[in-house]
């Protein structure tokens, strides 16, 4: 790639009245993290004998919203594992966000997260003939009660 | 091809041709990028013991051990050997200095094994809490001496505070 040229844009201020700022009003910041947001991580390790297949439910407290953005299973063998990652809504309706299978490893992320209101289930098979006694599950994202999650106003 | 408005009448001139050159900038102005790096040379493992790097905090030319004030945000970290064997990373927090002292976990923010390397990644970084210590556990499980390499990043700043 060549850059063919650059072109400087000046606003020359003219007449009476406020200067022009406009080139430069997007230059505010946002923070990384809101004041209304808390981190959430959850880590865990789980044994899954030959074959097995886990299904365990990590409950979201009430009133809250769990934003994951990142998802990661893996063991200290290089076997081949299945994980699936779902949601489930307060009114029990169930989601797939994933699901993949990898060697010893099983990552996924997700640039924009995923909402979950009641409960996220996680889904995990060992799909070799080794019992695994340490395959860990690590999930990370954000933390935010659903009033601040929907940005409602106070009254 | 170029819309050009053109000037007629009076009043302030048209510039919305350009307003939108603006962009989001990667750091932002509260915000600085911390970067750590380190190869630990370390002999033989077994699995599933590990070594433990506690991480410090440069604060006014100081390095401390807990955590400061303006918060720290992990983004990512790595492990990575130079062979094939099976590596471990495991990122810690400890309430106190004390509870570092004796092996008081508060919580495991992630663990992550993988061949070769492995690491943490954190679309949303993980930001440090004032007083907390935080500490990495890494391991190579070949049975032989190793070299290690460490790198942490991530933001100082960045936590929108309410007056």
């Amino acid at each position: 790639m060549a850059k063919l040229r650059t072109e400087t844009f000046t606003v020359t201020p003219t007449g009476v009245g406020r200067k022009d700022y406009s080139q430069d009003v997007q230059f505010s910041v946002e923070p990384t993290i809101r004041s209304y947001q808390l981190p959430y991580t959850f880590q865990e390790a789980y044994i899954l004998n030959a074959g097995q297949t886990r299904t365990i439910d990590i409950n979201v407290p009430a009133g809250q919203v769990v934003m994951l953005y990142d998802m990661l299973m893996c063991c200290p063998a290089n076997v081949l594992l299945s994980f699936e990652v779902q949601t489930i809504d307060t009114d029990g309706v169930v989601n797939s966000v994933f699901h993949k299978a990898g060697y010893q490893k099983v990552d996924h992320h997700l640039p924009r997260g995923v909402p979950v209101f009641s409960a996220i289930r996680l889904i995990m098979t060992n799909n070799s003939t080794l019992n695994l006694t340490d395959v860990q599950v690590s999930l990370a994202g954000q933390q935010m009660s659903q009033e601040e999650y929907f940005m409602r106003l106070m009254p | 091809m170029a819309f050009v408005v053109e000037t007629k009448g009076i009043g302030r001139r048209d510039y919305s041709e350009n307003i939108e050159v603006a962009t989001e900038p990667f750091i932002r102005s509260r915000q600085l990028r911390f970067f750590y790096s380190i190869r630990y040379t370390a002999l033989a493992l077994t699995y599933p013991n590990v070594y433990e790097a506690p991480l410090a905090f440069l604060v006014n030319g100081q390095l401390q051990d807990a955590a400061p004030s303006t918060p720290y945000l992990f983004s990512f970290l790595t492990v990575a050997a130079n062979r094939n064997a099976l590596v471990a990373l495991q990122f810690n927090r400890y309430e106190s200095y004390q509870d570092y002292l004796n092996g008081n976990i508060a919580e495991v923010l992630g663990c992550s094994y993988g061949y070769e390397k492995t690491d943490l990644r954190f679309t949303k970084p993980i930001p440090t809490r004032e007083g907390s210590v935080y500490s990495v556990y890494i391991a190579e499980f070949s049975n032989l001496a190793f070299n290690l390499e460490l790198a942490i990043h991530g933001l100082i700043g960045a936590l929108e505070t309410l007056e």
